[in-house]
C-alpha cells in the first residue's frame, strides 16, 4: 500500500497531456501557502520598516500565488510537486515562528 | 515507454495554458469587456445625467465661498472635512460639495444655482457598468470569485510568456487554426505588460486585500487584525486634525488661493479641495491635484499630491509633491496607475481602452482556437455543437446586445418611473440570458453571432437617436455630444462586424485562411 502510494508519487506520468488532480490541489493550495508564508516573512527580512515593506509583500503576494502554482503543477513528479509545496511551507512557517 | 524530460515540460506548460485558459476565460473576458466601459466610466456617468449638460467653467473663476456658506446654512450639514470637488474631476462638470457621511449637494459652477443631482435611484449606468466589472453584483461570491479569476489570468500569463519563449511561433497562418493561433499570440505579446499590472491590481483589489488578515497579525505581533492597520499610514497618510480656537474669522476666497496653489506648484491640475475648520482662524485648505508629468507615480489612489493654505491668513501650510513618498508608495503606486487612472485625460484613457480590447480579442480567439481543435474531429460527419461554445458566444459576442439594452433603457425608461434602475438592471439580465437560450436554439453559431452583433449595433444607434430626440444635438456640450459619437460608432463597427462575418462553417475556413486562398 505505501510502496503503491511512493511509487504513484516518484514515476513521472507517461504522457503531459493531463495535469491531474493531485497536481491541480498541489498547486492551488500549495502555492498560496507558500506565496502568502513566503511573503510575509519576506515583508520581515526586507531592509525597512514593516509598515513598508508589507505594502510590498501586499502587492506582490497574488502573483507570487501564480508564479509558485506554475512552478509547482510544472514539477517532474508528483513527489517533486509535493516537495515543493511541503519543504518551503515547512521552512518559512518555522522561521516566521522563531521571528514571531 | 516513458516521455524524455523536457517534452513532459512542455507537454504540461501547454495543457496547464490551454485547461487555466478554458476555465478562466468566460470571467476574464467579462472582466474586460465591462472594463472597458469602466475606463469611460466619467464620460458616461455625464452622459447619463441630463443635469450635467452644462458648460465648462475655468475652475480659478467660480465663487466657491457663496457655494459653500450656502451649503452650511443647512444646520445638518457637517461643518468639518467638507470636500469640494472642482469641476472636471471625473468628468463631471458641476461643482459638488460633500462629506463622508452624507449626500453631496452639486452646483452649476456657471449660474451658482444648486442642482438637482439624479442620485443612485434614478439613473445608475456608469457605476453599474463598473460593479459588472469587478462582480459586485454579486458581492463577496463576486469579488471574490473575479480575484481567483484573475490569480488565474497571472498565471496564464506566466506560461503563456514560457511558452512564447520555448515554442517559436511561425506567423504564416494558412488555415483558420493558424490564424486564432496567430491572433491570440500577437495581442498578448505586444500588451502583456499593461495587462499583467492591470490584472495585478485587480487581484490585489479583490483577493490580496481580502485575505490580508493573518499576514497583518503575523506582522504586527498580533495587534493589528487588518492590512490597514499595518500600511495604512504609508498607503493613505490623514493630516492630523488641526484644534479649533473656535475664533470666528474671515475666509479668503478660495479661488484667488486656488491661484496660489497653482502658482506653489505649477505641475498639477486641480481636483478637490479638503476644507477643515471653515470659518475659524485656524482653517485649513488642501488643493488636491493629480500631476500629468508624472504618470506611475502618482494618479493611482495612494500618491496624492497637493498644496495647504490657512484660509484665514492665506500662508502656505504644506506643499507636498508627487516625489515626497517612500519606495513601496510608488511600487504600490506603479501597479495601480493603469487600473484607476484617476484624473487623466481622455487621451491616454482611449489608448489603454483600444489596448483592452485588444486582450478582450486576444482571448476570444484564445478560445476559438480550443474550440476550433475540438471542432476538426468532427469535420464532415456532423455539425459542431459544443456547450462551452454555446457559453461562451453568449458570454462574449451575446453581452453586445445585452449592454447595448441598458443603454438604450436609459432613454426609453421615463426618469419619474419608481424603481427605474432596477427595470434597466432587470431587463439587462434577462436579454443576456436570452442571448444564452439564443445561442443554444441556434444551431449554426455563426449565424447566432452575426445576430447578436447586427441586434447590438441596432440598439447602440437607437440608444444615441433616442437621446437626440429628447435633446437636441446641437445644443449639448462637446463632452456629452462625443459620447454619443462614440456610441454611434460603436454601433455603426457592430453592424459591420455582423456584415462581414463569416455565414458558416465553410465560409468562415475561406475568411480566415491566407489571402491566397481567398483569391
Amino acid at each position: 500500500m505505501i510502496s503503491n502510494f511512493y511509487n504513484y508519487l516518484i514515476l513521472p506520468e507517461e504522457k503531459g497531456k493531463k495535469i491531474g488532480l493531485f497536481r491541480t490541489l498541489s498547486a492551488i493550495f500549495g502555492g498560496l501557502a507558500v506565496a502568502y508564508l513566503g511573503m510575509t516573512l519576506l515583508a520581515f527580512t526586507l531592509p525597512m520598516e514593516v509598515k513598508q515593506s508589507a505594502i510590498i509583500s501586499i502587492m506582490l503576494n497574488t502573483f507570487v500565488w501564480a508564479g509558485m502554482a506554475t512552478w509547482i503543477a510544472l514539477s517532474y513528479t508528483r513527489l517533486s510537486a509535493l516537495l515543493k509545496f511541503l519543504i518551503p511551507t515547512i521552512v518559512f512557517s518555522i522561521t516566521l515562528y522563531i521571528l514571531y | 515507454m516513458k516521455e524524455p524530460k523536457s517534452k513532459l515540460f512542455s507537454q504540461r506548460l501547454f495543457r496547464l495554458h490551454v485547461a487555466a485558459g478554458i476555465t478562466f476565460s468566460i470571467i476574464m473576458y467579462i472582466t474586460i469587456f465591462f472594463g472597458v466601459f469602466a475606463i469611460f466610466l466619467p464620460q458616461i456617468q455625464a452622459w447619463e445625467k441630463p443635469s450635467r449638460y452644462i458648460e465648462k467653467v475655468d475652475i480659478k473663476d467660480i465663487d466657491y465661498n457663496d457655494i459653500i456658506n450656502s451649503v452650511l446654512k443647512n444646520p445638518d450639514f457637517p461643518k468639518d472635512n467638507i470636500l469640494v470637488n472642482l469641476p472636471g474631476r471625473m468628468g463631471d462638470p458641476a461643482v459638488s460639495i460633500g462629506n463622508r457621511f452624507v449626500k453631496p449637494v452639486v452646483f452649476n459652477p456657471a449660474t451658482q444655482k444648486e442642482i438637482k443631482d439624479e442620485d443612485k435611484s434614478i439613473t445608475n449606468l456608469a457605476a453599474f457598468l463598473n460593479e459588472l466589472h469587478y462582480g459586485q453584483p454579486l458581492k463577496l461570491i463576486g469579488r471574490l470569485s473575479f480575484g481567483f479569476v484573475a490569480v488565474g489570468t497571472m498565471l496564464l500569463i506566466i506560461t503563456g510568456l514560457i511558452l512564447i519563449y520555448l515554442f517559436k511561433f511561425k506567423y504564416k497562418a494558412t488555415n483558420q487554426q493558424a490564424t486564432f493561433s496567430t491572433v491570440h499570440v500577437k495581442v498578448f505579446t505586444w500588451t502583456f505588460i499593461p495587462f499583467l499590472l492591470i490584472t495585478l491590481s485587480g487581484a490585489v483589489m479583490n483577493v490580496g486585500l481580502v485575505s490580508a488578515g493573518p499576514m497583518s497579525k503575523i506582522l504586527t505581533k498580533g495587534e493589528a487584525s487588518s492590512i490597514d492597520g499595518v500600511v495604512g499610514t504609508v498607503l493613505f497618510p490623514q493630516n492630523r486634525p488641526v484644534k479649533k480656537e473656535n475664533i470666528e474669522a474671515k475666509m479668503l476666497p478660495l479661488s484667488e488661493l486656488l491661484k496660489k496653489a497653482h502658482e506653489a506648484n505649477p505641475q498639477l491640475t486641480f481636483k478637490q479641495i479638503k476644507l477643515l475648520n471653515w470659518n475659524d482662524t485656524t482653517a485649513r485648505a488642501d488643493f488636491i491635484g493629480y500631476n500629468p508629468y508624472k504618470p506611475f507615480l502618482n494618479g493611482g489612489i495612494f500618491n496624492i499630491p497637493y498644496v495647504s493654505f490657512n484660509i484665514h491668513t492665506g500662508k502656505l501650510i504644506e506643499n507636498k509633491k508627487v516625489l515626497d513618498s517612500v519606495v513601496p508608495v510608488f511600487i504600490a503606486e506603479g501597479i495601480f496607475f493603469l487600473h484607476f487612472l484617476f484624473g487623466i485625460d481622455i487621451f491616454s484613457r482611449t489608448l489603454i481602452a483600444l489596448m483592452m480590447a485588444m486582450c478582450g480579442i486576444g482571448i476570444g480567439f484564445g478560445v476559438m482556437l480550443w474550440l476550433e481543435k475540438k471542432a476538426k474531429k468532427f469535420e464532415g460527419k456532423i455539425t459542431f455543437y459544443h456547450w462551452m461554445g454555446k457559453i461562451s458566444l453568449a458570454t462574449m459576442i451575446g453581452v453586445i446586445p445585452a449592454t447595448a439594452i441598458l443603454f438604450l433603457l436609459q432613454w426609453v425608461l421615463p426618469f419619474e418611473l419608481e424603481d427605474r434602475v432596477l427595470w434597466q438592471q432587470g431587463m439587462f439580465y434577462n436579454a443576456w440570458l436570452a442571448t444564452l437560450f439564443w445561442s443554444f436554439y441556434r444551431i449554426n453559431s455563426y449565424q447566432a453571432s452575426k445576430e447578436f452583433f447586427i441586434s447590438g449595433g441596432i440598439l447602440f444607434i437607437l440608444s444615441v437617436l433616442l437621446h437626440w430626440i429628447y435633446y437636441n444635438p446641437t445644443l449639448l456640450p462637446s463632452t456629452i455630444l462625443s459620447v454619443d459619437i462614440v456610441l454611434l460608432f460603436l454601433g455603426v463597427l457592430c453592424m459591420f462586424i455582423a456584415k462581414k462575418l463569416p455565414k458558416n462553417r465553410t465560409d468562415a475556413k475561406i475568411f480566415w485562411s491566407s489571402k491566397k486562398r481567398r483569391n
